[in-house]
């Protein structure tokens, strides 16, 4: 009886500290994000400064050095460029599997993107730099939530697990 | 449930109309939603040669002369909307196109576009407010040169020749058609195409049939792109279209004593045309021997007339 309460109890912790990690997780990936979504956005000044890329072309050229999820959104938004006669709710419904950016986060994004190809190169440039500054205060304000946020987290996981275990055993 | 069945009413028209097949699909492909499906409903989509398109104003499509009027009126919008989807939504990608008044598509189709044009230094930076788009469908005809090959191909060696005739008459058609004729005869083509016209390239190919010996320059200016021709591909015969400068003249004469034959292209409405413009040069020192006027009297593509004797009649 005491082993079965003994591994039930282990099992909580374990389970508990998990979901902690999982939650903090949530914070560091969304640094991540941002800090590629504003590497897309220098990459294009460049495609579209210098190669005068088509934009379907450079969001994928770019998306293949990515390793987030953000490489696989922009993946599809690539091909919906593409076609003709867009729909901007089908691009937002793709940065929508982005979870852990903040919604406000996904908005600039989606609208550096959308904004972008209606202009010539200055007006594309001025799109792009205002993105880029958007994009580095949420970054900010990511890293100083990471750093509040992500170890509670995880504290707070492991010490609901290990009180749920003392209780129960 | 109004946006699925406009796209399921959208697809299947794109679906019969993959299934006809035809030159008009990359057209399509650029055209907003409305108005494909306005276009699809037409009869002898093939037959289309332009396409009219004005802010405000209904949609023109021209059947060779004949005229359709479509019930749609243009929108500013509208306009903008066929430029993002010419462009792949990069529309900076084609300023410079914008700039010189046309983008060529895929399929070598030309869309004209005017509007209010910003001026620095003298030279075009921008055009704003687009207001008017012409597209212009590009048509291959096999064979249509096969009456004039024997007037420009003479004994084996291709003579300098100079097509002439007002727009819409056929001139790159007629060009593309001698230079795959020519190319197929033996000779090594190289077709000098500023605009994509002659022979539109997509992936490294030429999407029309320009021969099997024609080599392709693209982009840049046609007296630069000579010069490469010369240097890099010794080419038997250059082909080059819509001259009509002192530099294109300078070039063409550089091609002549490097011991290479044109064919060429140029706006006007008779021979008294080319001795007024500023290629005039060429026919006076005798470097061209032959000259076909083009019209479009009894449809697109009519030879009005080839000159033979121009090196002498011409000299002062």
């Amino acid at each position: 009886m005491l082993m079965v309460r003994l591994f039930v109890g282990i099992t909580l912790v374990v389970v508990c500290a998990l979901v902690g990690v999982y939650k903090s997780r949530k914070f560091e990936t969304r640094e991540h994000i941002l800090r590629e979504a504003i590497y897309l956005f220098r990459g294009l000044e460049n495609e579209i400064r210098f190669s005068l890329n088509t934009l379907p072309n450079a969001i994928e050229i770019i998306r293949q050095r990515m390793n987030t999820h953000l490489k696989d959104v922009l993946g599809s938004i690539s091909l919906m460029l593409i076609k003709s006669n867009i729909d901007n709710s089908e691009m937002s419904g793709e940065l929508d599997r982005l979870d852990s950016l903040t919604s406000y986060d996904k908005q600039i994004i989606l609208t550096g993107i959308t904004s972008l190809g209606s202009s010539d190169i200055d007006g594309e440039q001025g799109i792009i730099n205002m993105t880029i500054s958007s994009l580095e205060s949420e970054l900010d304000e990511a890293i100083e939530s990471k750093k509040k946020n992500s170890k509670m987290y995880k504290t707070v996981g492991l010490a609901t697990g290990l009180v749920i275990a003392i209780i129960l055993i | 449930m109004a946006r699925y069945t406009q796209n399921m009413t959208f697809y299947f028209s794109l679906l019969m109309y993959i299934f006809i097949g035809g030159f008009m699909d990359y057209v399509l492909n650029i055209l907003p939603m409305e108005i494909m499906q306005l276009v699809l409903r037409l009869d002898n989509l093939d037959s289309i040669t332009e396409i009219r398109l004005r802010a405000g104003k209904n949609i023109y499509v021209y059947f060779g002369l004949e005229e359709c009027v479509l019930p749609y009126i243009i929108s500013k919008m509208d306009l903008i909307n066929i430029l993002k989807n010419i462009s792949f939504n990069s529309i900076y990608s084609v300023q410079q196109e914008i700039n010189n008044g046309f983008v060529t598509i895929t399929g070598g189709h030309r869309i004209g576009v005017v509007g209010e044009i910003v001026l620095k230094d003298g030279v075009v930076t921008n055009v704003k407010n687009i207001s008017s788009m012409n597209i212009r469908i590009a048509k291959e005809y096999i064979g249509i040169s096969n009456d004039v090959l024997d007037k420009v191909l003479v004994l084996g060696s291709v003579l300098n020749t100079i097509i002439l005739s007002p727009p819409l008459c056929g001139k790159t058609t007629l060009l593309r058609d001698l230079a795959r004729n020519i190319s197929n005869s033996g000779k090594n083509v190289c077709i000098v195409d500023e605009r994509g016209e002659i022979a539109p390239m997509y992936d490294s190919k030429c999407i029309l049939d320009v021969g099997n010996r024609t080599d392709v320059i693209s982009g840049g200016t046609k007296d630069i792109g000579i010069r490469i021709a010369v240097r890099s591909m010794a080419p038997n015969v250059v082909c080059v279209d819509e001259i009509g400068t002192k530099k294109d003249a300078e070039a063409l004469k550089y091609l002549s004593i490097s011991g290479v034959n044109f064919i060429a292209t140029m706006h006007g409405k008779s021979i008294n045309d080319l001795l007024l413009s500023d290629i005039s040069c060429l026919l006076k020192e005798g470097y061209i021997s032959r000259a076909i006027l083009l019209s479009n009297k009894n449809g697109i593509g009519t030879i009005e007339n080839v000159y033979t004797d121009l090196s002498s009649n011409f000299r002062p």
